[in-house]
């Protein structure tokens, strides 16, 4: 099988969410001695920018960019097993991400926390419920680049402003970016509480943390 | 029409038969088979202590309380099937049980269209004052829920409450706060309510007020939804307890699954509530719709919106309990003809399905936007579908066999008795729909419906006055409202 041939099955097994073809493609990657580096960022990568397209074209649907995304992260996760820590791809940068304290609602945030992965942010998800500083101690320690909140209702908004200010105490508020989304948040309040940006959805927040992050 | 001069809805002559009762019964089951063995999580240590002692069975290392099937039916039988929703004005009064549907303002959304300026902007507490006054002048708007967030009080306890206290003072309709914080402020808005009615018993006899929850979709209650229902209960006010899943996202793509989740986060809501004040007024509400897919959104103006609250009608009367749908919604974010499509579409739907209480007037983007001229217009549309739902009467008196005998070929009607009669009843009255034909419409200027709406709207907050609260009251409220009255304790 040609280098070129295992790049063009690695980017349609993502394109069809296919995840034997997928995990067959990582296994011929190993056995023909092609460079692994290559098939993640040429075709399972390049698959899912090409889905990131296509929905943010609104031609294809959320399941689809699940199964895609699930296609994308098998691949990889085979394919990384044989290259040295080392070696392997960075991540364009690392993001915090959770909904505000006394807020349960989460399925849109793990919805922008699936589509940051895909597109090559290390993605630290906190859950729900979490305290501003439970945000600011995982920046921290894991010295993330954006710390992202999400929340539905207008009662848990405030702790969006609690996370601002935590950041601040803690000297971080400027190296780390701030991003809301959520139904209850608007540009607006992002403005009125500082926040580096505001995203009304997941395409936009990934070209937001791009933004923020100066990534490509 | 009882003493009191209520206006009482019109009694539903042609229903829409969506679910059978057969399939009612299929999803009845599947949902006690969910209670039974699989559960929902409960956040609330207090309402796993009272589930527990209920009789559910409660795994304190997971939340998660799994309710036995006699418990469920004997909270459906308990919970009363009428449910009075009483106003600060008696000719306000809802008294909801079936065969008769009300409609109401949407609550609570972030933006509205300013009725001067048509700016699209982020609520403020006026917008809530102008909300309550339309209202209480609309006559189809017959309870007021809080429309939209005051982004302009800051956040924090005292919020929801002064955002009360502004319904309250402009209109003496029975008026619902969906998104109150905890159950601390479930206390203070029974106070406030009190303070208006005399009295906590009086309130219990006439709430003036009504809150509610939403669960967190899939079968989970938080603790601040279920001190909410805890508190309403023990108040004596009604609790809605509003379901709000969505189709692929929180519940099955399939819209019968959905209305298993649905229907399962409800009736354990229904449990928990009843266990705290048996006997206590509730709600069962719905704001499930399916989650559309290519946008990621909650769209409420979707024939799936319409049918899924169709569907939980149907399961409400099953249940003999009060209920409150999402209805007449838009995802437009204009008064529009795709507002006018979806406005009638869902308002429609609803309105056959017969709930007691339908929940969306005046919104607009998905909920998220009120607008004061779209409000005017669905006030005009309910009447229209009101209209629709006394259906075609059929009697001797309206087949009118001897009249058309008498009068026999060539004659008209309009001079009749039986026309005068029955001209009232029979036909539906326009103010805002324009039917003259194109002559009569240029004369008055050839505007479009959106013009005459917003037109209507601004002459209604000039010139209609509610009735205001006495000076007393409304400090009493305001002390409750900024917790002045807890130094006192």
């Amino acid at each position: 099988m040609s280098k070129d041939a295992l790049l063009a099955r690695a980017y349609e097994s993502v394109l069809a969410g296919d995840e034997d073809e997928a995990l067959a493609v990582a296994e011929a990657t190993i056995a023909e001695g092609v460079d692994p580096l290559d098939v993640i960022s040429e075709g399972f990568s390049r698959g899912m920018t090409r889905v990131g397209q296509l929905f943010a074209d609104e031609e294809i649907s959320l399941p689809e960019v699940i199964v895609a995304a699930d296609v994308m992260q098998l691949g990889m996760s085979r394919l990384e097993e044989h290259i040295p820590r080392a070696q392997r791809p960075e991540p364009l940068a690392t993001v915090v991400i959770g909904t505000a304290e006394g807020d349960v609602h989460d399925i849109g945030k793990r919805i922008v926390a699936t589509m940051l992965s895909v597109n090559g942010f290390k993605v630290i998800d906190l859950g729900r419920d979490v305290p501003a500083g439970s945000f600011v101690d995982a920046a921290t320690s894991n010295e993330a680049d954006i710390v992202g909140c999400s929340a539905l209702m207008t009662s848990t908004m405030i702790g969006m402003r609690t996370i601002e200010e935590a950041l601040l105490t803690a000297g971080l508020k400027g190296r780390v970016k701030t991003m809301i989304g959520g139904a209850a948040t608007t540009q607006e309040y992002a403005d009125k509480i500082g926040a580096d940006a505001y995203a009304e959805n997941a395409n936009d927040a990934v070209a937001v943390a791009r933004e923020l992050t100066g990534a490509r | 029409m009882d003493g009191s001069g209520a206006r009482e809805a019109p009694y539903i002559g042609w229903r829409l038969l969506g679910l059978t009762d057969d399939e009612v019964q299929q999803i009845h089951q599947g949902t006690l088979d969910v209670l039974q063995n699989c559960g929902v999580r409960v956040l609330s240590a207090e309402a796993l202590d009272l589930l527990e002692s209920g009789g559910c069975h409660v795994d304190r290392a997971t939340n998660r309380v799994r309710v036995p099937g006699h418990l469920v039916e004997e909270a459906i039988d308990s919970a009363p099937s009428k449910v009075l929703l009483a106003a600060r004005d008696p000719a306000h009064d809802v008294l909801l049980e079936d065969g008769r549907t009300y409609f109401t303002t949407f609550g609570q959304g972030l933006r509205v269209i300013d009725p001067y300026t048509a700016e699209v902007r982020s609520s403020t507490a006026r917008d809530i004052a102008d909300s309550a006054l339309l209202a209480d002048a609309l006559e189809h708007v017959s309870v007021y829920t809080v429309a939209v967030a005051a982004t302009d009080i800051p956040e924090g306890p005292n919020k929801s409450l002064c955002e009360l206290e502004v319904a309250f003072a402009h209109t003496s309709r029975h008026v619902v706060h969906g998104e109150i914080a905890s159950g601390e402020g479930v206390r203070r808005l029974v106070e406030m309510a009190a303070a208006i009615v005399g009295g906590a018993d009086k309130l219990r006899e006439r709430p003036i007020v009504s809150a509610g929850g939403c669960p967190s979709s899939p079968l989970e209650h938080s603790e601040r939804v279920c001190e909410i229902v805890m508190e309403c209960a023990r108040a004596g006010i009604p609790a809605a307890v509003v379901s709000m899943v969505m189709a692929g996202g929180t519940g099955p793509v399939t819209l019968a699954g959905t209305l298993v989740t649905h229907n399962a986060e409800v009736l354990s809501g229904l449990v928990l509530h009843q266990l705290a004040a048996k006997g206590a007024p509730f709600l069962y509400g719905s704001c499930t719709t399916a989650m559309d897919m290519t946008y990621g959104t909650a769209p409420l103006g979707s024939p799936e919106s319409g049918l899924l609250s169709a569907g939980v009608a149907a399961l409400a009367r099953y249940y003999a309990l009060p209920s409150v749908v999402a209805g007449g919604w838009a995802d437009s974010k204009l008064t529009d003809a795709q507002a006018g499509h979806e406005k009638t579409l869902t308002t429609l739907l609803v309105g056959l399905a017969g709930p007691s209480l339908v929940l969306g007037m005046g919104s607009l983007e998905l909920g998220m936007t009120l607008s004061l001229a779209q409000l005017v217009i669905d006030d005009e549309t309910v009447a229209m579908v009101e209209r629709v739902v006394g259906g075609v009467r059929v009697t001797d008196e309206t087949l009118a066999v001897d009249l058309i005998k008498e009068m026999g070929p060539g004659k008209d009607f309009l001079g009749q008795k039986h026309t005068r009669a029955h001209q009232r009843e029979e036909q539906s009255k326009v103010g805002l729909i324009d039917r003259r034909m194109r002559g009569g419409w240029e004369k008055r200027g050839g505007k479009d419906l959106a013009q005459r709406a917003a037109e209507r709207a601004r002459e209604i907050l000039e010139t209609h006055k509610p009735e205001p609260l006495s000076p007393e009251v409304a400090v009493e409220l305001r002390t409750i409202a900024m917790g002045e009255d807890r130094g006192k304790r």
